[in-house]
């Protein structure tokens, strides 16, 4: 009897396991497979290094583009977002020299008036 | 059973090797054909099907959200015309796939029945609901008659255009539509939240706007009251940012809420401060004194870049005590303690956590109600200062400055007599007069300016999604003082309690079915999203901007030159063509963005547009002003001294021991908007209602919080109704005895007390007012210098009802 039983759970189980499988949605990303996909590690798509979670440029852009064997590099990334870059990065880098001395608190007298057109006109929403 | 037998068995139980082998072979053979089925399983039906059903036609349009200030992409997926269902955009970098609860309930303002069909003209006495349905022709018309009127008698100045949260170009659009027409008076609500942020990177950083968080990077966040994952401007960004920032990459970093109630960040963060309200500034200070003092500051970045930090002298000789000092002398743990609540120890250990695990942000709150307590200006400045102490500014964790589009300049026009004329009266809200010279708008003033009728009456009065009988109940003066302003036009998409009021309603098409830009705020580097219709206009509908362009053509004169455009479709995209951007990209995609921050090294060109940049009366030197050169500017009378021009802490006056006011309304109500609830002027959405106060159970009607102590005291238990009253009204709630919340502090969820969208609501009669209105029970005001609203902490008393 109770080897009748045991019969039952273990078939019952491994049918449910293998009925499982094979009703398994394909739609379901396997993350990791992505990376074997395109031989890069998961922070080049991912901003965590783990991988999942938000996409960094060339994430999205390879997502945008249908999921490519190669992921863009960061150039072609922006261009596929229809970005078009144009820094200068030497302008983000400090001249190696002192930073000059503050000069001594002279004040002007400002007009109320004028110091509210200048905040009114802020950029942003 | 043989030996043999007993060999093929597994040990514990009677199943042999071969039983195992027979079932797996039975399993395998039933899943193989289950397999070998699966791709014609219903194939027959299916087919059947297709030929009596025809397939829906079924798009996913691209378009952004607009019900809080985030702006995040949305994926609507649109069946046969109709929206049914609404997600995050995957590839927008605000949300990147993200959507919250108040998109996903979205289609219920798109397809409310409370929606205004047309526009519409009070027939009988205001408020009496005698309503007469007219053309857009007709309205217009009539909008258009009254306006002109006014420019024609020399007083376009007595129009005020009040509005709400605008995105994208609509604001400036706003504002050249005032000017060209001849009034300064365009009155945003800003002074009710963020306003004091803006000012507070100003008169420090040198930069007219708000600061960007960049929370991925950052060891150590410290919120200074505020509610950042649930209702903050960039809530969504800052909800994956924390994520990332704890659990998705090897360094773990801390989050800490400081506020009186433990909100939804605090329960998320990894340590929540309870202080008593409106203290924040002290607390800041306090830090600031235990990281000069253990000398944790970053000592480089101080001298270097920033001014007023030690003592100095002025161009004539005069000592100024500068920044280190103040702290020293006057923000000793001991007195910070006592200020805050907070313990010694506890200042002492975040001031020491946030100054040793760098990148650390001190984050100024930019929610209603947070920066509200009439010392809002220099809490904000003594908050932003620890970033500079620790040299946060502009470095990858950091205090980060948001970039924008390039856009084409406006076409130069000529203004006309009118528009001069008018454009030389001063505002009504007292916004740039020398009582409150940094304020754009002073939303709060307007009841009483409308009353007082100075600095001058108004004759007409346009509302664009606003709605502040509800945001300013200010004791029925609101309502009276809409009685004073003969001519009343609001462009609103439902009948809300200040629309009600109206002589003219022009209704406006929800965000999901107009053509619109949106800046992304939030990341630092520029982009815009695009939103678009994404079905045809419910109802006889228009957008806002539409609207406004099309009264600017009928009026004529300078408005017509000013705003020359036929659609704000065609005006955005003109604008923007200064900035290359691909359209079809932008559509495909739903937005543009530059999706790289550079960070600008101290010093480097770049450093100009990170520190003092929109300085106008103070050096553009690259340094970050603990002691405010632009203050002293604004300040400079015979009364200035160097406090006035330092961060500092001063005692909300609801705080102060008046004997007989703490022993009559002994409670401090506090009040926060929850993610539940949209602007003023959008209503309740039902299934958010059904959402809002899940932990007491209490969803159709407001609640007050107390803490278990308070409550036993009172003789109170959860759900008892009781009224809450302050010295000018009372409303009713229900009890939810809390223990996250400091002890002689009440808290009650703003935006209640709405009587719009609820027909879909379970149970929700008609004009059913869903709760009650905190603001009923504060008599709001305005601090000088910022014009920012004074909203709490009231005093209250609570009784059963």
């Amino acid at each position: 009897m109770r080897r009748h039983r045991m019969f039952i759970i273990v078939s019952v189980l491994l049918l449910a396991a293998t009925l499982a499988l094979a009703f398994h949605p394909q739609t379901a990303e396997a993350l990791p497979e992505y990376s074997a996909q395109t031989g890069e590690p998961c922070a080049t798509c991912h901003l965590s290094p783990s991988g999942g979670g938000p996409r960094g440029p060339r994430g999205q852009a390879w997502v945008g583009s249908g999921k490519p064997g190669v992921v863009p590099d960061l150039v072609e990334a922006l261009s596929l977002l229809g970005i078009q870059l144009d820094v200068d990065e030497s302008q983000y880098q400090a001249p190696d020299q002192p930073a000059p001395e503050a000069q001594p608190l002279a004040v002007e007298p400002a007009q109320a008036g004028q110091i509210h057109q200048w905040l009114r006109n802020y950029d942003g929403n | 059973m043989d030996n043999h037998q007993a060999e093929n068995q597994t040990p514990g139980n009677h199943l042999t090797r071969r039983d195992f082998v027979k079932i797996g072979a039975t399993a395998a053979a039933i899943g193989a054909a289950a397999m070998a089925l699966k791709p014609t399983v219903g194939a027959p039906a299916a087919s059947a099907l297709s030929e009596q059903v025809t397939r829906p036609e079924e798009t996913l349009v691209k378009t952004t959200c607009a019900l809080c200030p985030s702006g995040c992409g949305l994926d609507v997926r649109v069946v046969n015309g109709r929206a049914v269902k609404v997600e995050g955009n995957p590839l927008h970098p605000l949300n990147q796939g993200v959507c919250c609860l108040r998109a996903q309930a979205s289609l219920e303002i798109l397809y409310s029945p409370e929606r205004l069909a047309h526009p519409r003209i009070q027939m009988g006495r205001r408020g009496s609901g005698d309503w007469k349905e007219v053309s857009w022709d007709e309205a217009l018309a009539l909008v258009v008659q009254k306006l002109s009127d006014l420019r024609k008698n020399g007083q376009a100045h007595t129009l005020a255009l009040v509005h709400g949260e605008t995105r994208g170009q609509m604001r400036s659009l706003i504002h050249r539509f005032m000017q060209a027409y001849g009034s300064p008076n365009v009155i945003g609500r800003e002074s009710l939240a963020d306003q004091v942020a803006r000012q507070a990177m100003f008169l420090t950083q040198g930069i007219n706007g708000l600061p960007v968080y960049d929370l991925n990077n950052a060891s150590y966040v410290m919120c200074f009251g505020g509610n950042l994952l649930e209702t903050n401007r960039n809530v969504i960004v800052h909800l994956g940012a924390v994520a990332f920032m704890r659990r998705g990459r090897p360094q773990r970093g801390k989050l800490v809420s400081v506020h009186p109630r433990l909100n939804l960040t605090g329960i998320k963060a990894d340590e929540w401060v309870p202080v008593r309200p409106g203290t924040y500034g002290a607390l800041a200070l306090g830090m600031a004194n235990v990281i000069i003092n253990s000398k944790l500051y970053d000592e480089k970045f101080v001298r270097d870049f920033t001014f007023g930090f030690e003592d100095f002298t002025d161009v004539n000789g005069n000592l100024h005590q500068g920044f280190k000092n103040l702290v020293l002398e006057q923000y000793t743990l001991e007195r910070v303690s006592k200020i805050t609540g907070a313990p010694t120890e506890t200042i002492a250990r975040l001031a020491g956590e946030f100054a040793t695990n760098r990148p650390a942000v001190a984050i100024m709150p930019n929610e209603i109600a947070e920066l509200n307590s009439g010392n809002s200006l220099y809490t904000a400045m003594a908050i932003h200062a620890l970033n500079a102490l620790v040299g946060s500014i502009d470095v990858q964790g950091g205090v980060l400055v948001q970039r924008f589009p390039d856009l084409e300049q406006w076409p130069d026009y000529t203004p006309d007599d009118a528009a001069v004329q008018g454009l030389s009266q001063p505002r009504i809200d007292g916004a740039g007069s020398a009582q409150y010279p940094l304020a754009i708008s002073i939303y709060q003033n307007l009841p009483d300016a409308l009353l007082s009728g100075e600095p001058y009456p108004l004759n007409a009065l346009m509302l664009l999604n606003t709605n502040p009988v509800l945001d300013l109940p200010q004791n029925g003066r609101m309502v009276a003082a809409l009685e004073k302003v003969p001519f009343i036009v609001s462009i609103a998409s439902t009948l809300d309690a200040t629309a009600a009021l109206a002589d003219v309603v022009l209704p406006s098409a929800t965000f999901l079915e107009v053509w619109g830009d949106d800046f992304m705020e939030g990341v630092g580097y520029a982009g815009v999203s695009l939103r678009r219709p994404v079905v045809e206009l419910v109802q006889d509908n228009r957008n806002p901007a539409d609207i406004l362009l099309q009264v600017a053509a009928q009026l004529g004169g300078s408005l017509e030159q000013a705003l020359p455009w036929s659609d704000y479709q065609t005006l955005f995209r003109q604008r923007l063509s200064a900035t290359p951007l691909d359209w079809e990209k932008v559509e495909s995609n739903g937005f543009w963005a530059e999706m790289v921050y550079f960070y600008a090294q101290p010093g480097s060109p770049a450093w100009a547009n990170i520190v003092g940049r929109d300085r106008l009366n103070a050096p553009k030197d690259g340094r970050f002003d603990f002691y405010s050169r632009e203050l002293a500017a604004i300040l400079s009378n015979d009364t200035m001294n160097d406090l006035d021009c330092l961060p500092h802490f001063v005692l909300p006056e609801a705080l102060e021991e008046v004997v007989h006011e703490a022993q009559e309304y002994p409670f401090l109500l506090i009040s926060q908007s929850l993610i539940t609830q949209t602007q003023s002027w959008q209503g309740t959405i039902p299934t958010l209602q059904e959402c809002l106060g899940l932990q007491g159970n209490v969803k159709w009607r407001s609640w007050v919080e107390i803490n278990p102590k308070a409550a036993e005291a009172l003789g109170l238990h959860d759900g008892d109704v009781v009224w809450v009253e302050s010295h000018i009204d009372r409303i009713q709630a229900t009890v939810r005895v809390y223990p996250g919340i400091w002890p002689n502090v009440v808290f009650m969820p703003l935006g209640m007390g709405r009587h719009t969208m609820t027909k879909w609501g379970r149970n929700a009669p008609e004009q059913m007012i869903v709760g009650s209105n905190p603001n009923r029970l504060v008599d709001i005001r305005s601090e000088p210098l910022s014009g920012q609203a004074i909203i709490g902490p009231a005093r209250v008393k609570i009784y059963k009802a």
